[in-house]
């Protein structure tokens, strides 16, 4: 049974080519626009992993992410961050990737692919 | 561009740049205004960040307080940190012009707000430009000169003609 993936970001462009090529690579894609969106179709999905925005209206990220339990999530982020604060990112807990914007949409399907299998 | 003789009459400036030369453009800036007092507002960039590339690129820290924006969206961080005032999130306008005061009231010479594009993604533009004017009038209060960024585009441009009609000047960095 395919895999659930959940992309949140407010971006159309970056949801549409993410759930493109994920869904090419055999993963079942949830989009949502925005924290809220996130948490209102958490109520319904639960993914293996959620590819998550830093910057989008609505909701602070910090706020939308500890109401997520037990799944993994992997920052999208186009805010750029020092090494050392990545670094103690992934020390949180449910963060298990830093993925800085612009990416390779190549690139993010097999980093999707090492956190939660094929 | 020499920006201190780009300011010594008109105080408060929009810069304009693409956002290929983004980076390149505001070190650039920022290289000239290394001996000045600069609070610089950050939206895009943590405080970490900023520090880390400036000291690669051997600008000096020492006399700019970072006001950062976005750190506190993504993680627990405290209210300051030497040389930070930490601000909830971009959508915490009223938190970020006090902060803002806050630093100019103590003498600073320059503002620098990096960058209005990003402020953007959180709000419409008739706060945004609301902002500005709060902003630009503290500036003038406190003597200070300020710079704004926003980068080029398409979706941008009604933001930029109406923050065009609040400033003392709009400088395409590009040209």
């Amino acid at each position: 049974m395919a895999k659930t993936i959940m992309i949140v970001d407010d971006e159309p462009d970056i949801r549409e080519s993410v759930k493109m090529v994920l869904e090419k690579n055999g993963y079942k894609v949830v989009a949502a626009v925005n924290g809220d969106d996130c948490l209102e179709k958490l109520k319904k999905t639960k993914p293996a992993l959620i590819l998550m925005d830093i910057m989008m209206p609505g909701t602070p990220v910090r706020d939308v992410v500890p109401k997520i339990k037990d799944i993994k999530i992997a920052y999208l982020s186009v805010v750029r961050t020092g090494e050392a604060e990545r670094e103690a990112l992934l020390k949180e807990k449910n963060i298990v990737d830093f993925i800085q914007k612009p990416f390779d949409i190549t690139d993010l399907a097999k980093r999707v692919k090492k956190i939660v299998g094929a | 561009m020499d920006i201190q003789k780009e300011l010594s009459d008109d105080h408060i400036a929009l810069l304009l740049v693409s956002a290929s030369d983004y980076d390149d453009s505001f070190l650039h800036v920022m290289r000239q205004l290394s001996k000045k007092s600069v609070c610089y507002v950050t939206l895009s960039k943590t405080f970490e960040s900023m520090k880390d590339l400036f000291e690669k690129k051997k600008i000096s820290t020492e006399k700019i307080v970072f006001i950062d924006a976005i750190s506190k969206t993504f993680r627990k961080m405290p209210d300051q940190t030497n040389g930070c005032y930490f601000v909830s999130s971009p959508n915490s306008l009223t938190e970020l012009e006090i902060a803002v005061l806050k630093v100019l009231r103590h003498g600073f010479e320059y503002l620098v707000f990096d960058s209005l594009s990003a402020l953007l993604v959180y709000q419409k533009n008739a706060p945004v430009v609301k902002l500005v004017y709060a902003l630009t009038s503290n500036a003038r209060k406190n003597n200070a000169r300020a710079l704004f960024y926003a980068v080029k585009s398409p979706e941008h441009a009604q933001m930029v003609a109406e923050v065009g009609t609040i400033v003392d000047k709009v400088i395409d960095l590009d040209k």
